[in-house]
């Protein structure tokens, strides 16, 4: 027998024997774009998590059609806990905005705990006329749908965030959809397209390099990164409150245990400081430890998708 | 001068003993994925993201920028070797660099791909060090209606990639062009031609499509005549470019570098569409036109320096504006949004050491990749001289594992099946995959902005002529086609004179 | 029909394009199509099936003017060798396991050459190449493949 051919028995024998020690990864599926807004913190959120479990932790973007592509992947994932999902307040509006969706956010889903929530920002291409709030108001009346408003896709934050502000303004613009965040705040920047409603993780650097101009931001209060800049609910918009809210979820039927688990898991990887530093660069604020868990977490999306369902309604705006 | 003390400092990062070290690392790595079909630099970069929290930011870049660039030099390695292109930007480079390997002259187009992307990429790093800021702007200056024009332009190019019946190319085009359209409608959210199968809501993934036209489809070609095909492949004949080669490659290189450093930086599949149009342009200006698709040194030198450059200057938009042109991009972002990093405008100016680092580092990574790459040839010519019918088992063994590995969905691989059975078809057929790949990659992305456009321009379609930039491109589009076409009216003109 | 026709390859490649332009159309047909300036999801792919499957009635009519070679030999059976190996991987994969999943792939697929008998060569290449793949993606890059499916491990 050749040396090569023993060799490759041996070989062949070493890899036969079974499985890796540490098991399959923890795969959090992002659905959106890489590099975006909820991407970034669940990049944030991965490593502490993987610390606080003990495993490895697996970011995964499954991105498309306002992040339902990588709900629907995860609601019909096998539910052995290897399997997360970590969206944001687009989950709850899904249910509202296509019609032909194949999961349900709620029924389909075991939730674990809130992560964060963002605040967004109203902000404007370079060369925009209009500064402040009411300036904005005569533009839009002035101008209609002239204005176009970019977005990453119906369901998106920006999307709804842009829904909220031509309801509260009763005003429509044309609204141009995205790949994503990137790209739309790109062409934001570029002129291309007059406005974006989007989470301070993306806007803030350009912000502060002066390539964008901003209206309002969408908290209650306003934001220590941008003290100068009004809430909309202030500036002329009351009671314009938009969080962008994010969620970690599992298939519905994980085992108890395995959701006990995530959720202790969850909740120290919130606590760490090294997390609370990333999340501070972009004025995301981690869950309080009280909505950390898994009744806080479906209690919110129920609110939500109650929330949402009478806004839609109102605006009878739906996906084909 | 204020840009030698920025080089002087990006040297100095780059070259620091552990900076060296992950550099290698990355480009060997890179190299590595590109050469296994399947697994490419996005899903290799991300696995890898949760391990560079650890290192120092300018490290994990350095690392993740050598895989990135490092894969555009393994993806034509299997190009030329066994015409199964890795990357999307390696399937022009399957074009000639395959029939060159089957008339023994693979080491000859491997060296020549080493050393035109060496030349491209040391050219782009010069670039990334003079003039980022204006190469930016100038991205920015692309909107909806310029992307859509420079699509167009890209498919009129590709007409000239063809080498046999214009209809078929058309045709073949625009299959590709459907093809690409299956999956989710981005304006609308509407699910197209996906039958309920969520497996093809996010659409086809490119390399399930090449591994099926070019690599199962070869194999099978190949089975035809086996034993006239083992005499078909010429014994090698030399590893190294002989003096004509050289003499040959130097034009195109300088033209692919040009091209693809420009088409580099624009988001959206730059550094592909570069390859594309490099292959074209040396096509259409070269005195001898029909030896192109049959081992032509020029078709292999100029899409490996455009691809090479591009890959370069893709860089440019995220590290002086936080803007990804790709989805390696994207993830570099997110690699730097994990470092505490926040990618935009202030990059340049706020973290000098890792911006002059990355672009030093580029630098020297190009010249490690050619430091591995050219011994290298020896190993990969003598693997391909393994007789053909224990070689082909084995390529079908890493495109089935590569697809799974995408997804791990084994739909994927019957997906690659059936894309076999096409590309066989289509083989038989006369009728060429690469049109088609190339339709197939730029259709959705050509209906996106067109939609775009008219959506900003409230549906008014003259903003594509009345915008500078968009008018040029559809000008040189228009001017490209009229250059194909007519050879072709006078050639059949021709042939009804002489019934 | 093939009889008649001078240029049989033409005459198929038409039959396709023709075929797949007016599925591309009769599937699409419930987008809506929009309007020139406002395009729905069906205006791309209705517009491209229409112009596909005009390309093909060109093809086909030339078919019958022009000549053209012969299709030329079909490998019937490396064509369902290595498509069919391909999809059996795909079937095995979870049940069997990686290892045996690709030892019928590649014994499958070369089984459909003429030169394919056993040689001791041979088979050592085929453990290593097994052994191969086992390190390097599975337990290197954590590709979740079982190694030896439900079929052995219950």
């Amino acid at each position: 027998m050749s040396l090569r051919t023993l060799a490759a028995l041996v070989l062949l024998l070493l890899a036969a024997t079974p499985a890796r020690a540490d098991g399959p990864p923890l795969t959090i599926v992002v659905p959106f774009a890489a590099g975006g807004p909820t991407d970034a913190l669940a990049r944030a959120l991965a490593a502490p998590l993987a610390e606080a479990l003990g495993r490895k932790v697996v970011v995964r973007n499954v991105d498309g059609a306002g992040g339902t592509i990588g709900a629907e992947r995860v609601a019909k994932a096998k539910p052995d806990g290897n399997t997360l999902l970590l969206s944001n307040i687009g989950h709850a509006t899904s249910v509202w905005l296509y019609t032909t969706l194949r999961y349900h956010p709620v029924e389909d889903f075991a939730p674990i705990g809130m992560v964060a929530e963002v605040p967004m920002t109203l902000v404007g291409k370079p060369g925009l006329t209009a500064r402040t709030v009411d300036e904005f108001k005569a533009l839009a009346r002035a101008e209609g749908n002239r204005l176009s408003i970019a977005h990453a896709g119906v369901g998106s934050a920006s999307y709804l965030c842009g829904l909220l502000l031509m309801d509260a303004m009763r005003a429509e613009f044309t609204s141009v959809p995205y790949r994503g965040t990137r790209p739309a705040v790109t062409d934001v920047m570029n002129g291309h397209v007059d406005l974006l409603c989007d989470q301070t993780t993306h806007t803030l650097p350009f912000l502060k390099a002066g390539r964008l101009t901003v209206l309002g931001v969408s908290a209650r209060a306003r934001l220590p990164e941008l003290p100068a800049v009004p809430t909309l609910d202030e500036a002329g918009l009351p009671g314009f409150d938009l969080m962008v809210w994010h969620g970690l979820y599992a298939p519905k039927g994980t085992p108890p245990e395995a959701v006990a688990a995530l959720v202790a898991g969850l909740r120290q990887a919130l606590a760490s400081p090294r997390l609370a530093e990333a999340f501070a660069g972009w004025g995301a604020r981690p869950a309080d430890l009280r909505d950390a868990r898994p009744e806080a977490l479906g209690a919110r999306l129920a609110d939500e998708v109650r929330r949402w369902g009478a806004i839609f309604q109102k605006a009878t705006v739906y996906v084909e | 001068m204020d840009m030698l003390a920025n080089l002087a400092l990006g040297f100095q990062t780059a070259l620091s003993a552990w900076n060296l070290v992950y550099c290698l690392v990355g480009v060997f790595l890179g190299t590595a994925i590109g050469v296994l079909p399947g697994l490419g630099p996005v899903a290799t970069i991300a696995m890898l993201l949760p391990i560079t929290v650890g290192l120092p930011p300018a490290s994990s870049l350095i690392m993740l920028a050598g895989i990135y660039y490092g894969a555009q030099y393994g993806g034509s390695t299997t190009a030329i070797l066994v015409n199964l292109p890795g990357e999307s930007s390696s399937v022009v480079t399957a074009l000639d660099g395959y029939q060159m390997a089957r008339q023994g002259k693979a080491g000859r187009a491997l060296a020549t791909a080493a050393i035109g992307s060496f030349f491209a990429g040391t050219v782009a790093t010069v670039l990334l060090a003079l003039f980022s800021p204006p190469l930016a702007d100038l991205a920015l200056k692309f909107g909806p209606a310029e992307y859509f024009s420079l699509m167009v332009l890209g498919l009129v190019a590709s007409i000239v990639l063809a080498q046999g019946s214009l209809l078929h190319a058309l045709a073949m085009i625009v299959l590709g062009l459907l093809l690409g359209l299956i999956g989710t409608d981005v304006n609308s959210g509407t699910a197209r031609y996906t039958f309920d199968l969520p497996q093809l809501a996010d659409g086809i993934g490119f390399v399930i499509v090449a591994m099926g036209v070019f690599g199962l489809a070869e194999i099978i070609g190949n089975l035809e005549h086996e034993a006239t095909r083992t005499a078909m492949v010429k014994s090698v004949t030399g590893l190294w470019p002989t003096r004509e080669d050289f003499r040959r490659i130097v034009a195109p290189v300088l033209r692919g570098t040009a091209l693809g450093s420009l088409l580099g930086i624009l988001p959206g599949g730059g550094a592909m569409l570069a390859s594309f149009a490099a292959y074209s342009m040396e096509k259409k200006v070269s005195r001898n036109p029909r030896e192109f698709g049959k081992g032509a040194i020029e078709g292999v030198a100029a899409p490996e320096a455009a691809n090479n450059a591009g890959a370069q200057t893709s860089f440019i938009p995220m590290l002086t504006l936080g803007i990804p042109s790709n989805p390696v991009m994207a993830l570099m972002i997110g690699a730097m949004i994990i470092q505490g990093i926040q990618p935009g405008p202030s990059v340049m100016t706020d973290q000098p050491a890792l911006f002059w680092g990355i672009v030093a580092s580029m630098w020297v990574g190009n010249l490690f990749l050619l430091v591995l790459n050219l011994p290298l040839i020896g190993l990969w010519v003598r693997m391909i001289a393994v007789p053909y019918h224990l070689l082909y088992p084995a390529i079908l063994v890493f495109c089935a594992i590569g697809v799974f590995s995408l997804n791990n969905a084994t739909f994927d691989v019957f997906l690659m099946a059936g894309f076999g059975v096409l590309g066989y078809v289509f083989r038989k057929l006369d009728c060429e995959p690469a049109p088609m790949l190339l339709g197939f990659i730029l259709g959705p992305m050509m209906e996106e902005n067109l939609r775009r456009a008219l959506l900003i321009s409230k549906g008014d379609p003259t903003v594509l002529a009345t915008r500078p930039i968009s008018a040029v491109m559809l000008v040189i589009a228009a001017a490209l086609l009229v250059t194909v076409l007519a050879p072709a009216v006078r050639r059949k003109r021709e042939a009804a004179f002489q019934e | 029909m093939t009889a008649l026709s001078r240029n049989p390859k033409d005459l198929f490649a038409g039959a396709i394009y023709i075929a797949v332009g007016l599925a591309a159309v009769w599937f699409g047909r419930d987008y809506s199509l929009g309007t020139g300036s406002r395009m729905g999801p069906g205006y791309f792919p209705t517009v491209l099936g229409g112009l596909l499957a005009l390309f093909g009635v060109a093809a086909v009519v030339r078919s019958f003017l022009q000549d053209g070679a012969p299709v030329g030999t079909v490998a019937w059976k490396g064509l369902a060798l290595v498509v069919g190996a391909t999809v059996l991987f795909g079937l095995l994969l979870e049940p069997a396991g990686l290892l045996p999943a690709l030892l019928e792939l590649i014994l499958a697929s070369a089984s459909a050459s003429r030169m394919f008998r056993f040689e001791l060569r041979a088979a050592a290449g085929l453990a290593a190449l097994l052994a191969f793949c086992a390190l390097v993606f599975v337990k290197g890059l954590g590709v979740p493949m079982p190694l030896l499916g439900s079929w052995f491990t219950g």
